[in-house]
C-alpha cells in the first residue's frame, strides 16, 4: 500500500523531470534547425552571386570567343570547367532567336530551354528557376546578353543547382559542439533541481501521510503541531507588529496635528511665550515676544537670558524669574519697554514639569503680556478716587467748619450765624448733588443705564425744572423765564435723565449769575432739530476755558468762578446725557455777558413716530 | 497783630477763620492759589502760612516748592489744610521740612491751637 502511494505520488515529479528532458532534445533540434536553415540560405546567396558574376564574365567575352571552331575545343566548356562549381547543371550560348551556338551540359540532365525575348533589353540580366528534367532537382538559370557594338549578338546562360535543405557533412562537428552542451546540461539542470525539491517533497509527504493518519508516528505529529504552533505564533506576532505598526503611523500623524494645532494656537495668543528649557535655554518663542522684548524671536532661540540681545535693565528684571537652576523666585514682574514710562509689559513664569513625573523640572513657560491699558486704568481709578474722596469731602468740610462755629460761637453776629447756616445748607445740596451725578455718571460710563424713552412735552418739563431751580433758595432776585412755543410737537426722551442735564445747567446758571440776573430757559424747533437752551447773564467762561468745561472734574480757575463752588461734573455728566440721546451740545460765552448752553438733537431721534 | 495767610480756592475756611481767630488776635490774609500766595508773601511775609494742596493753577506743593527754594530760611511755619487724605502725597513735604498738616474737616478750635504751637516753635527756634 505504502509502495504504491510513493510510486503513485512520485510520477509527477517524475513525469517532469522527462518533460524537462524532451524540451531539451527540443532545444537542440530547434537549434540545429535554425542552424541548416541559416546554411541554406547563405548558400543560396552565395549561388546568386556566383552566377551572377560568371554570366557577367563570359558575356565580357566576344560570342566567337565562345563557339566552338574547328580545331580548337569548346572554349565554353574550357571556361566552366576553369570555374569548378559541382553544381554547374549547364552552359550555353544562343543566339539572339535562342539556338544554340554553344552547350555544355552536366550528365543526367535535361533541362527545359526557356526562350529569352531579344526584343526586351531589361529582361536580357537576370536569374529565374527553370525545370532540370529530373524529379526533386530545380536549376537556377543565370542569363546575359553578347553585344557587338551595342548589337545584340546572342545570350550566355548558365545554370546552376538550387541549394537544397540539409546538412553539409562540413557542418557536423559545429553542429555537434553546439548541441552537445544543451543536452549535457538539461539533466545536470533537472538532477540539481530534484534534488534541491526534495527535502520538501518529504516534508509534503509527511504532512500527508499525517493528514491520511495512516502513520501512527505521534513523535512526528508532534514536531508537526509544534512548527503550527510556530507558524500560528509567528503569523499573529506579525500582525500584531502590522497593527502596531499601523499604530505608531495613527500616532504620529495625529501628534503632527496636534503639533501643528498647538504651534497655531501658541502663535495667535495675544501675550508672548517663551519655553526655557531646563539648561535656561530658549527652545520656543512665539511672533507676539518679539516686540514686547524689542528683538526678533529668532534671535533668542537657543540663548540664555544673558546672551539675549535685549535692553540690559530688562534682563535685570527678569532675572529672578528665569534663574534655569533654582526656577522662578517670583512668578511675576513688570518691565517698562524701551524704558517708556508710559508703558508696561507684565511678565509670568511657571515651572514646566514632565507631564508623568512631577518632581522632574522641564523648564520654565515664560508669558509676557502688554499692561499698559492696565496700568493706565489703574492710574485713572485712582485718581479718579482721589477727585471724588476730595470733591466730597470739601462740602462736608465747610459743614463741619460752619457746625463747629455755630456750637462755639454762641456770641456770633446776626449776619454771620445766617450766612453760616445757609453755607450748611448749600454744601449738604452740593454734596447730594455731586452724589447723584457720581451715580449718575457710574451708571452712563458702565454702559448699564437705559434710555427709557416717553413722550415729553418740553412746554411742561422746563417749567418744572425751573420752578425746581426757584425753589432752591438759589435765585433769589434772579428773573427767570422759561420760553417754549405752545406749537412745538412733543418729543421722546428721556425724561429723567434730561431733567437732570437741565438741572445742572440750570443749577450753574443760577450760581455763575449776576445778582440781579436772568436766567431764560427755552426751546425752538429748526428744520432740522429739537433745541433747548439755558441762557444765563453771569460772570461768562474765557475763551481758553472753553474747550475743557465739559471735561470731568474740570474746574475753571477763574477766581469768582472758584469761590462759588462747584464740583467739575455737572456739565461732564449733562454731556454724557445729550449724547445718550445722540444729540450735542454747545456753549457759547461771553465773560461779564453771560453763557449760553444748547441742547440739539436731530428730529428722527426725537419727534415722536405717526401713530 | 499776628499775621495768618490762607491760601485755599474755597472761599468758606478762610471766612470761618476770620471770625472764629479775630478774638484770638490773628488777622487774616487770603489768597486763592499759590500764584497770589507767592505775590502776597514778597509784599509782606505772614507769621503762619495755611494752605490748601488742590488748587486751581498752582497747587499747595508747588507754593510749598517755590518758597523753600526761594527763601531757603523761610522766617513763619506752614500749616497744610487738605482733604486729599493719602498718606503718600504728604512725602514732599517731609523733604521741604517745618510743614504741618491737618485733614479737613478739621474744627476752627483745632486750627487756632496748631497756629498757637506752631507761633511758639518758632518764636522757641527764633
Amino acid at each position: 500500500m505504502t509502495t504504491s502511494v510513493n510510486a503513485a505520488r512520485s510520477s509527477p515529479a517524475d513525469r517532469a523531470g522527462l518533460l524537462i528532458l524532451l524540451a531539451g532534445l527540443v532545444a537542440a533540434l530547434l537549434v540545429a534547425f535554425l542552424a541548416v536553415r541559416h546554411q541554406t540560405e547563405q548558400r543560396a546567396t552565395e549561388l546568386v552571386e556566383q552566377g551572377t558574376r560568371l554570366v557577367k564574365a563570359l558575356t565580357a567575352i566576344p560570342k566567337d570567343g565562345l563557339t566552338p571552331a574547328a580545331g580548337r575545343p569548346n572554349p565554353l566548356a574550357a571556361v566552366l570547367r576553369a570555374h569548378g562549381n559541382a553544381d554547374l547543371a549547364y552552359g550555353l550560348v544562343t543566339d539572339p532567336q535562342g539556338r544554340p551556338l554553344s552547350e555544355v551540359t552536366a550528365p543526367g540532365l535535361t533541362p527545359t530551354l526557356l526562350p529569352l525575348a531579344a526584343d526586351k533589353p531589361a529582361e536580357w540580366f537576370g536569374h529565374r528557376p527553370v525545370d532540370s528534367g529530373v524529379a526533386g532537382l530545380q536549376l537556377v538559370e543565370f542569363h546575359g546578353p553578347l553585344l557587338q557594338d551595342g548589337r545584340l549578338e546572342g545570350f550566355v546562360r548558365v545554370a546552376f543547382r538550387e541549394p537544397s535543405i540539409g546538412f553539409d557533412s562540413r557542418q557536423i562537428p559545429f553542429l555537434a559542439g553546439l548541441a552537445l552542451p544543451v543536452l549535457l546540461l538539461v539533466p545536470l539542470f533537472f538532477f540539481m533541481l530534484r534534488s534541491q525539491l526534495r527535502p520538501l517533497q518529504d516534508v509534503s509527504r509527511r504532512f500527508e501521510i499525517l493528514a491520511t493518519g495512516s502513520a501512527g508516528d505521534v513523535a512526528a505529529r508532534d514536531v508537526v503541531s509544534r512548527f503550527g504552533r510556530f507558524l500560528d505564533a509567528t503569523e499573529n506576532r506579525i500582525l500584531e507588529l502590522e497593527a502596531t505598526r499601523s499604530d505608531a503611523e495613527t500616532s504620529i500623524k495625529l501628534l503632527g496635528y496636534k503639533r501643528e494645532k498647538v504651534e497655531s494656537a501658541l502663535e495667535t495668543l495675544p501675550e508672548g511665550i517663551m519655553v526655557l528649557d531646563e539648561g535656561g535655554v530658549v527652545v520656543f518663542a512665539n511672533p507676539k515676544v518679539g516686540p514686547l522684548l524689542s528683538a526678533a524671536p529668532a534671535d533668542l532661540i537657543n540663548k540664555r537670558p544673558a546672551e539675549w540681545p535685549i535692553d540690559p535693565a530688562i534682563t535685570r528684571a527678569l532675572a529672578p524669574l528665569l534663574n534655569a537652576e533654582s526656577g522662578p523666585s517670583t512668578h511675576n514682574t513688570d518691565f517698562h519697554p524701551d524704558n517708556d514710562q508710559g508703558r508696561r509689559v507684565s511678565v509670568w513664569a511657571l515651572p514646566l514639569f514632565a507631564p508623568r513625573d512631577t518632581t522632574r523640572r522641564l523648564g520654565i513657560l515664560v508669558v509676557l503680556r502688554e499692561t499698559t491699558d492696565q496700568m493706565l486704568a489703574g492710574r485713572a481709578r485712582d485718581e479718579f478716587i482721589a477727585h471724588v474722596a476730595h470733591e466730597l469731602k470739601t462740602p462736608l468740610s465747610n459743614i463741619s467748619l460752619y457746625g463747629e462755629l455755630l456750637r462755639d460761637e454762641p456770641d456770633l453776629a446776626a449776619d454771620t450765624r445766617i450766612e453760616a447756616i445757609n453755607t450748611v445748607c448749600d454744601e449738604a445740596q452740593r454734596a447730594a448733588g455731586l452724589i447723584a451725578n457720581l451715580l449718575n455718571i457710574s451708571r452712563i460710563e458702565a454702559g448699564s443705564i437705559v434710555i427709557d424713552r416717553q413722550r415729553v412735552r418740553l412746554g411742561e418739563l422746563l417749567s418744572d425744572c425751573m420752578d425746581h431751580l426757584s425753589h432752591s433758595g438759589s435765585t433769589h432776585a434772579l428773573r427767570l423765564r422759561v420760553d417754549v412755543p405752545p406749537e412745538l410737537p412733543p418729543i421722546e426722551l428721556d425724561k429723567d435723565l434730561l431733567r437732570i442735564a437741565i438741572n445742572n445747567l440750570l443749577t450753574n446758571a443760577a450760581k455763575y449769575n449776576r445778582a440781579d440776573g436772568e436766567i431764560i430757559l427755552a426751546a425752538e424747533e429748526t428744520d432740522d432739530h429739537i433745541v433747548i437752551s439755558v441762557q444765563d447773564s453771569g460772570i461768562g467762561i474765557a475763551a481758553d476755558e472753553l474747550p475743557h468745561i465739559f471735561e470731568k472734574f474740570y474746574r475753571s480757575a477763574d477766581r469768582e468762578a472758584v469761590s462759588r463752588g462747584g464740583h467739575g461734573l455737572g456739565l461732564y455728566l449733562a454731556r454724557q446725557i445729550v449724547e445718550l440721546h445722540q444729540g450735542q451740545i454747545e456753549v457759547a460765552s461771553q465773560p461779564g455777558q453771560g453763557t449760553r448752553f444748547t441742547l440739539s438733537f436731530r428730529k428722527p431721534h426725537v419727534l415722536l413716530r405717526a401713530a | 497783630m499776628k499775621r495768618l495767610l490762607v491760601v485755599d480756592d474755597e472761599p468758606h475756611v478762610a471766612r470761618v477763620l476770620r471770625v472764629s481767630l479775630a478774638k484770638e488776635g490773628w488777622a487774616i490774609e487770603v489768597a486763592h492759589n499759590g500764584t497770589e500766595a507767592l505775590a502776597l508773601i514778597a509784599a509782606n511775609p505772614p507769621d503762619v502760612m495755611i494752605t490748601d494742596i488742590q488748587m486751581p493753577g498752582m497747587g499747595g506743593e508747588e507754593l510749598c516748592r517755590k518758597l523753600h527754594a526761594s527763601m531757603p530760611d523761610r522766617p513763619f511755619p506752614i500749616l497744610v489744610m487738605t482733604s486729599m487724605t493719602a498718606l503718600d502725597q504728604r512725602n514732599w513735604a517731609r523733604e521741604l521740612g517745618d510743614i504741618e498738616f491737618l485733614e479737613k474737616p478739621v474744627s476752627p478750635r483745632r486750627v487756632a491751637a496748631t497756629l498757637t504751637q506752631l507761633l511758639e516753635r518758632k518764636n522757641n527756634d527764633g
